[in-house]
């Protein structure tokens, strides 16, 4: 019996315009991704792994293809639906900085909150000691190191319990040790809530840490592993 | 944490440009709102004005009609006489319910607290419809014969003892400013105290006053029920000869055209202050949304809708916005009192200062049309951040 997919991704592709020339990012990319699996995709700079990850979570629309979200068809969806659907069941996580710098990391992970769902001062907490970060729990991000920052990050993608974690990047700039450490919380986020996460990577080495690897090739994903 | 508190630390984060553009915000909202209360005062002085002289038409002179026009428009002291039974035939006309006597006198020296300008008139108790109401509503009594009454813009106070003609009268009440010259530079008396002033002045003045008690300067004249003044007044004229009528109506309007230019000129400027104002609050928040391009796409990639985003910015903007505001509404408040207080002598604009409930609900509809502009100056940038894809705004903000 064939197992129900978490996220289903069909034919995407997607063609930007760059000085008025059109430029194809993403040709018919395919995904099928299951509770409980990691899947990483490594490819060249400009090869469309991002745009093809933020089409997959909602965030960009496709110039065709469909992306299924546990039945539901997020591009199908209005506006509003779509952004509920993200704030419920999708995570992202970005290399760059993505802290909001007016607020202290308990307050930059329980952000996703003040758009729905629930998660109490204690979530964040036990979230921030995750990673690593309790004792930091009222600092603001000028006060912590890059590294620090992205584990914040980290925490705020899973307080709200999503069922798809979408990386892109998450360890870029990191130490080889912050890197291991934030790879192990979200493959163990993945084990134990049977989630998905789909991660975008250079490295060759962190990708061989998910279950399932795929090459993006000039906008064509392929399952190598 | 609340979208207000995460606006109120936006707001924050750069405290120079932030208080810049409060400070915009509230000199542009001092001045506007300092404009309207001054142009309110104005019409608000007009129909108090109108309504506390309580008659309909003034009779006057024909030969004074000038003068006459020029008293009851800037209070500018004056002194003429209507012929003998004036009174007698005003009251006989049809369509006339109540006409009552008064005498203009003008003091030949400076009598009273340093002015030459202070315009004595006298009334007759029995018949009069502009002080006497006001005696019974706050004094409870009338005058005595050695008493008159003060208008708001005479430096007197209640217990003050002043000399006209050689005699002394005490000040027994002062007049709350009604916004008419007329009114507010007078000293009232009665008939009978200004009669035995100038029958007394022939000894105790240098300049001794000569006053016939059938010889008024002005009938103030209050029509029936229902009767047009204007009608009226024609009839006047018409049955008697050496006359001239002036409505209230036609002093209202004369003023209202003597005013005319400066409200005018308000209006305008509140106009360009209202334009300035958008602008201001617009470029305020395309700031905003451009420089936190990336965070806000952020914001929707957590998955805030649309709406949630726009509450977002609008929260900042509606902030500085009433913050700003409030501060400028107290500064317009003061430069309105200052406005009223100092030009206006000069400009001789009838003026008076609103009633505590109107100014508060001028302030809260200020304040609301100020954040009503900053929400239609917030919905453009608003609305570009939210139709682009949060994936778009992320990329380009970065």
């Amino acid at each position: 019996m064939n197992r129900p997919a978490l996220l289903d991704v069909r034919h995407l592709a997607r063609t930007f315009s760059v000085a008025g020339r059109p430029l194809p990012a993403v040709h018919d990319a395919s995904l099928i991704v299951h509770a409980g699996e990691s899947v990483s995709i490594v490819g060249h700079s400009g090869s469309g792994k991002s745009t093809f990850l933020a089409m997959a979570g909602g965030i960009l629309r496709p110039g065709a293809g469909r992306v299924l979200l546990e039945g539901d068809d997020l591009w199908q969806r209005g506006d509003d639906e779509r952004s509920r659907l993200r704030n419920a069941k999708v995570s992202f996580v970005f290399q760059f900085a993505s802290l909001m710098p007016t607020l202290t990391s308990e307050e930059n992970v329980l952000l996703p909150t003040l758009f729905g769902g629930a998660a109490s001062l204690e979530d964040a907490e036990r979230m921030l000691e995750l990673v690593g970060l309790s004792d930091r729990l009222g600092h603001y991000p000028r006060e912590m190191s890059g590294g620090e920052q992205q584990r914040v990050a980290i925490a705020r993608a899973l307080v709200t319990k999503p069922r798809v974690i979408l990386a892109d990047e998450p360890t870029g700039d990191l130490d080889e040790r912050t890197e291991s450490l934030i790879m192990d919380v979200l493959l163990r986020y993945v084990r134990e809530h049977r989630a998905a996460l789909i991660m975008v990577t250079h490295s060759r080495e962190l990708a061989g840490r998910a279950a399932r690897q795929c090459m993006m090739k000039h906008g064509l994903l392929e399952e190598t592993i | 944490m609340t979208v207000l508190s995460i606006a109120l630390r936006n707001l924050a984060r750069n405290p120079a440009r932030t208080a810049l553009l409060a400070a915009i915000i509230a000199v542009t909202t001092a001045v506007l709102f300092a404009s309207f209360l001054f142009a309110r005062g104005i019409s608000h002085a007009l129909r108090n004005g109108a309504a506390r002289l309580g008659a309909d038409i003034v009779v006057v002179p024909e030969q004074a009609e000038a003068q006459a026009r020029s008293a009851l428009l800037s209070g500018e002291p004056t002194a003429f006489l209507l012929d003998r039974n004036v009174l007698v035939r005003v009251r006989a006309v049809a369509g006339v319910s109540q006409a009552t006597p008064q005498l203009f006198i003008k003091p030949r020296t400076v009598t009273c607290c340093g002015r030459s300008d202070v315009f004595l008139i006298a009334f007759d108790p029995a018949t009069d419809m502009t002080v006497v109401p006001w005696l019974d509503r706050n004094l409870g009594r009338q005058l005595a014969r050695s008493e008159i009454l003060t208008g708001s813009g005479i430096p007197a106070f209640p217990g003050d003892r002043i000399p006209f003609f050689g005699t002394v009268f005490t000040v027994a009440a002062a007049m709350e400013p009604t916004g008419m010259d007329i009114l507010d530079r007078s000293v009232f008396m009665s008939f009978d105290a200004a009669l035995r002033m100038a029958a007394d002045s022939s000894v105790l003045s240098p300049a001794p006053l000569t006053l016939d008690r059938d010889r008024p300067s002005a009938v103030l004249v209050r029509v029936t029920p229902g009767a047009s003044p204007d009608r009226i007044a024609i009839t006047l004229e018409h049955d008697i000869p050496g006359i001239r009528t002036l409505t209230a109506g036609m002093v209202v309007t004369s003023v209202k055209q003597q005013t005319e230019g400066v409200v005018r000129i308000l209006a305008g400027v509140g106009i360009v202050l209202a334009v300035v104002l958008v602008l201001v609050q617009g470029l305020a928040v395309s700031l905003i949304v451009s420089e936190r391009r990336r965070e806000l796409g952020l914001l929707r990639a957590m998955g805030a809708t649309r709406r949630q985003l726009a509450s977002l910015i609008n929260a900042e903007s509606l902030l500085l916005a009433a913050g700003a505001g409030s501060a400028g509404l107290a500064l317009g408040f003061l430069l309105s009192r200052i406005l009223a207080g100092l030009p206006l002598q000069g400009l001789r604009l009838p003026h008076l200062a609103l009633p505590a409930s109107t100014m508060l609900l001028s302030a809260a509809a200020v304040l609301f049309l100020l954040l009503a502009t900053a929400l239609m100056a917030s919905a453009i940038p608003v609305r570009s951040i939210g139709a682009a894809d949060p994936y778009d705004a992320i990329r380009s903000g970065s």
